[in-house]
């Protein structure tokens, strides 16, 4: 056996000493460069397509409280939980990190008055749930550990809390690399953690989950393995008003050249009378959903670095991504899917500006039904139209009682004077007719559900607001996508 | 390359100039790391570049300096999973790379001996390979080689011998 390790330090030194120095660190790569994971679903389980019709009609729920939200709680990066008043988003209080660990997710009880909180540890199997309660004022009480246990070799990926505050369902991911797939929904006892298990392929983590009041219903997503892709933000039409009917909602503007060039100066001081197609460059979105040593909050959304290329001027409408990749890259959806929208100054896109994408959604939902042990989770594929438009999804719930999934929907198109997206009820049974609950909005991703599940927190381009009785209300600014789960009230 | 404490400061002021200064003093041993996982150098290097990028971007959560260096080998170790699993790709997507720095048309200097020593080393699980490279090496601990491939000090344990036999198994039906 020594001869074995003196040959294999014998050997790896050698090949170590190929190399005696290394490129300078380019920090400055530290701004860009991310990865959009693409849908590469994973099907398990039972596949039901729900085709849906659409309607029009309004939240029909049996709703267990209708009062409104005081308070959301945010994941700021991470290192800390922020108790924001639900009118206006001003702080109210902070719950500041655990040594040594990282706050994941966060959701709401349906009292709007305790929080649980998942947290990542110092090493990679390390996970923990916590809980704590704010008072009338919003200040936050102590962190106290939920008892529950995540299976050996596993960390907590995903949670949701019960409509009753009873139960805590929580997907659990493999930490350790050794060719077993497995994952495990696990239902435990929010206060005695005692817990039943289901193992389920989902290697690379969970998202969207969320139970119906009981607990008896849990729907969630699975992530699929990141891979690397090369996503074009659309072109920029730089044009006289009267350009934006000249090119109806649909009707895809004319893919940029493949090489960007930059605007003459010229072309923004005096617009020419057709649009100016500006070609913006080429993001290469380079991330792995296994990269992190330390998991954090998962999604896939990125903000795209700003061009440093002269900006144009004039009316700006943004068009979706090209639907067609490069043949190399075979069929993406994730491409063609993901939504760009400009921070906006006084109509002009700023030099240094920030650019934030929003890629959608799969379509595959897994729906499990707690009160019945060890059956297999449903594979719900959500289908709609908005317009004739075939829609992508954009954050997904389940109602209070489990009879629909509440999902953000979107054509794709990214026109923010012509809201093609929504908020729409989905029936997982595949029985009823899709229902519009509401639009209004041009960019709209399902945040969370308040009790009763009649007040739905999203994002709606770059706020946070509430959508109830088919209004919108605006809650507060934010500077880009937010991603699941870090969020609740 | 033996365990190490890093200090360094943790003001968010100064990250830039700290992270520079763990590179000037880990990345030419973590490269190699990567080299040996990946058998291509381009691979290695980007393996690496990129931990420090994640650690970068992480920088405000490190809450202990001497988390940085096990961050980093364990990131690098993720990169390399990463990279591998896209090389058993199609190769549309998983792009083309050089063939490893111990193969026949590369590795002159190295022997044969040690080539095969090196084609030993990657025909066995993923995990084994880590723990024999980690182990003996980068001369870590059982513990900082648990840290590292995010496992048990008992599963380091055992990996590590399965491994030896396995690869001993292995040169010894190539004698």
């Amino acid at each position: 056996m020594n001869d074995v390790i003196s040959r294999l330090k014998d050997a790896t030194t050698a090949v170590g000493d190929t190399i005696s120095e290394v490129p300078p660190l380019r920090l400055e790569e530290a701004r860009k460069g991310f990865l959009v994971p693409v849908a590469a679903a994973l099907a398990v389980g039972l596949a039901i397509v729900g085709s849906v019709v659409m309607t029009r009609g309004g939240l029909n729920q049996t709703a267990a409280s209708t009062a409104a939200p005081r308070f959301i709680v945010e994941v700021r990066d991470q290192s800390a939980l922020i108790v924001r008043g639900a009118g206006d988003g001003a702080e109210l209080d902070r719950v500041e990190g655990v040594p040594g660990w990282l706050y994941n997710h966060v959701q709401a009880a349906p009292d709007n008055r305790t929080f649980y909180a998942s947290l990542s540890g110092p090493v990679r199997c390390a996970s923990r749930i916590v809980r704590f309660t704010v008072d009338g004022d919003g200040r936050a009480g102590a962190l106290t550990d939920v008892p529950v246990r995540p299976p050996a070799r596993t960390r907590i990926s995903a949670f949701a809390v019960s409509g009753d505050g009873t139960k805590v369902a929580y997907g659990a991911v493999p930490c350790v690399t050794d060719g077993d797939d497995s994952g495990y929904v696990v239902v435990a006892d929010a206060e005695s953690g005692e817990d039943r298990r289901l193992q389920v392929r989902a290697r690379f983590g969970f998202t969207s989950m969320s139970t119906s009041d009981d607990g008896s219903k849990i729907a969630y997503m699975t992530l699929p393995e990141g891979r690397t892709v090369t996503a074009r933000e659309p072109a920029v039409v730089v044009a006289p008003a009267p350009v934006r009917s000249a090119a109806p909602p649909g009707m895809p503007t004319p893919v940029p050249s493949p090489v960007p060039t930059p605007l003459p100066s010229a072309a923004v001081s005096a617009p020419p009378e057709d649009p100016v197609i500006v070609p913006v460059p080429t993001y290469t979105l380079s991330e792995d959903v296994l990269v992190a040593p330390s998991p954090g909050p998962s999604g896939n959304t990125v903000i795209v670095v700003p061009s440093l290329r002269p900006s144009p001027s004039g009316d700006i409408v943004v068009y979706p991504a090209p639907t067609s990749v490069p043949p190399t890259l075979g069929t993406l959806e994730g491409v063609s899917s993901c939504r760009f929208v400009a921070l906006q100054e006084n109509g002009q896109i700023p030099v240094d500006q920030l650019r934030t994408l929003d890629c959608a959604d799969s379509p595959e939902i897994y729906v499990l039904d707690a009160d019945e042990p060890g059956a297999p989770p449903r594979r719900v594929v959500l289908s709609g139209e908005l317009d004739g438009a075939k829609v992508q999804f954009y954050g997904v719930r389940m109602s209070p009682d489990g009879t629909r999934l509440i999902a953000g929907v979107s054509t794709g198109m990214a026109r923010l004077d012509d809201p093609q997206a929504a908020i729409m009820a989905f029936d997982p049974a595949g029985r009823e007719p899709a229902e519009v609950l509401y639009r209004g909005r041009a960019w709209l991703r399902v945040l969370d559900l308040a009790a009763g599940g009649s007040r739905i927190l999203v994002q709606s381009e770059l706020e946070i607001g509430e959508v109830s009785e088919n209004a919108y209300r605006k809650v507060m600014d934010i500077p880009g996508r937010v991603m699941d789960g870090v969020v609740a009230w | 390359m033996q365990a190490e404490t890093v200090d360094i400061a943790l003001s968010s002021g100064d990250r830039d100039e700290a992270i520079s200064r763990l590179y000037e003093e880990h990345a030419l041993g973590l490269t190699k790391l990567a080299l040996i996982m990946l058998g291509d150098r381009e691979s290695a290097e980007d393996a690496v570049q990129d931990a420090f990028l994640g650690l970068h971007r992480r920088w405000r959560l490190l809450r202990d300096p001497a988390a940085a260096l096990p961050y980093l080998r364990s990131s690098v170790l993720n990169n390399a999973r990463s990279v591998l699993r896209r090389r058993r790709l199609p190769s549309w997507f998983a792009g083309a790379y050089d063939p490893p720095v111990w193969s026949a048309e590369s590795a002159a200097l190295l022997g044969a001996e040690r080539r095969e020593v090196l084609e030993a080393l990657h025909r066995l699980p993923q995990r084994q390979r880590e723990a024999l490279v980690l182990r003996y090496y980068a001369e870590l601990s059982e513990e900082e080689t648990a840290q590292a491939m995010g496992v048990s000090r008992g599963t380091v344990k055992s990996t590590t011998s399965r491994a030896l036999d396995a690869l001993g198994r292995i040169l010894g039906e190539n004698a």
